[in-house]
């Protein structure tokens, strides 16, 4: 394997519009627009759908390194969740699951289907029904499987299909829910708003509807190049919010609460740190946010160790800031059933 | 009317993920030794190949080459039947083995 790198220095005309002499002023490094999203459909606030397809890949992987159970698997595989939900978008049930794995010629192509087959329903399916106890009969349905449809896969990863860097957006966020203002996020330092404004604004959606504002929340937040101050932040609750408050009333009083300048945003979620590679295989949002030590080794040889915290923006750290601001200390939060309507008005908050 | 909702996802195996995990490594290499670094770096990995380009500033000096074959080898692609793998040097330019990077601010 050879490894080609034609890494240059930045250019210097777009850098001036992004390095400023007072860090708090820095400007946004492009132009742009950004979603952050949440609901209260699972427990780490993230769409069930992705949060099962991610899960299933997960220990997949897990089986796989662990090489005891199911010993033919290689590295490359993908995963989809199909739900059905009711008319009061609550999901119901799981309809179809499909999995294509890659995995070692260990015998004739019918025989090894149907042992993949066999060993997905009857191992893999079992250990990730362990992780989701709330929702253990969602698997008892008649669930439609399709395992490896196209047969054989024995040549895949990189020698199967070429890979590029951004290309997989919707599995980094929110698997189709909410939205995507198109910007991937691997490969950019956190100056880039790409990534530090969608990890920004997954942390606000995240603590609004943790403090029981909304069931589902999306935040949009844009950018022009070089300019500190963002363009707009708009908060859309789509009909679920526990409020009495328009969508406009609440995005201002979030753009109140957090200051979505750049430097701010880096400052806020600890972002010029070295926390990436955690986040670029099973989804950027909805992880465990967690102090680790990782060690890096220089060209030299030299080992630095780095103290550091991963998934900041999982935090639940705003939700008494944002019911103290909209004065919500009555409400139920987020997993309560009840959804209790607060009669206050907007003037009456400020 | 009940309705039908799908999401995907991709291993940490697959070539797109491949990609990102790379882009990310280096992303964390450079902030670790300088954490003022700017980057942007997008990756492509194909039959036994791994292409990077991007613009950096740092004072970080790094073996990109050899972060790249670290997060192929945690990945798993290890053994030359995957046509793909961390160690082998069957397609070595040697002009370009053990390139390192030194832009500097």
């Amino acid at each position: 394997m050879w490894v080609l790198s034609a890494i240059h220095e930045q250019s210097a005309d777009i850098n001036q519009g992004v390095d400023r002499k007072k860090k708090e002023e820095q400007g946004a490094g492009d132009q742009g627009m950004m979603f952050g999203y949440a609901t209260n459909e699972t427990e780490n606030y993230m769409p069930l759908a992705l949060d099962l397809a991610h899960t299933l890949l997960i220990e997949l992987a897990a089986l796989r390194r662990e090489n005891k159970v199911i010993k033919y698997l290689r590295p490359d595989a993908k995963s989809q969740v199909t739900l059905e939900y009711d008319d009061n978008n609550k999901p119901v049930r799981i309809d179809a699951i499909v999995i294509s794995t890659q995995h070692d010629d260990f015998d004739s192509e019918a025989k090894m289907l149907a042992k993949i087959e066999k060993d997905i329903k009857t191992i893999l399916i079992p250990r990730v029904i362990k992780k989701y106890p709330a929702y253990k009969h969602f698997f008892s349905g008649n669930i439609k499987f399709h395992v490896n449809p196209t047969g054989k896969f024995v040549i895949g990863g990189p020698h199967g299909d070429t890979g590029l860097t951004g290309r997989k957006i919707i599995v980094d966020t929110y698997g189709g829910k909410g939205a995507h203002g198109g910007g991937a996020f691997s490969g950019k330092d956190p100056s880039k708003v790409d990534r530090s404004a969608a990890y920004a604004t997954r942390h606000i959606a995240k603590n609004l509807v943790a403090a029981g504002v909304a069931d589902e929340v999306l935040v949009q937040v844009s950018y022009a190049i070089g300019v500190a101050a963002p363009m707009g932040i708009y908060v859309n609750t789509n009909g679920t919010a526990n409020v009495e408050l328009t969508d406009g009333e609440i995005s201002k009083i979030v753009a109140g609460i957090f200051d979505m300048r750049p430097y701010f945003i880096e400052t806020r979620l600890k972002l010029r740190n070295p926390i990436y590679s955690e986040t670029a295989a099973y989804g950027h949002m909805g992880r465990k946010n967690e102090v680790v030590t990782k060690e890096f080794t220089a060209p030299d040889g030299k080992i630095i160790k780095k103290k550091v915290e991963l998934f900041t923006w999982e935090k639940l750290d705003y939700v008494s800031k944002i019911k103290k601001h909209l004065k919500l200390n009555k409400l139920p939060g987020a997993k309560s059933a009840t959804r209790l309507k607060i009669h206050r008005s907007f003037s009456e908050l400020f | 009317m009940p309705y039908l909702f799908t999401s995907e996802s991709v291993s940490e195996g697959h070539p797109d993920k491949v990609a990102d995990q790379i882009s990310d490594a280096l992303i964390d290499n450079f902030l670790a030794f300088d954490p003022n670094s700017k980057v942007a770096c997008e990756t492509l990995v194909t039959t036994g190949q791994v292409v990077l380009a991007g613009e950096v500033k740092s004072k970080a000096y790094l073996d990109v080459q050899e972060i790249a074959r670290g997060i192929i080898r945690k990945i798993g692609y290890t053994k030359s039947d995957y046509m793909f793998e961390a160690n082998s040097c069957g397609y070595s330019l040697p002009s370009m083995s053990n390139q390192q990077i030194s832009i500097r601010e």
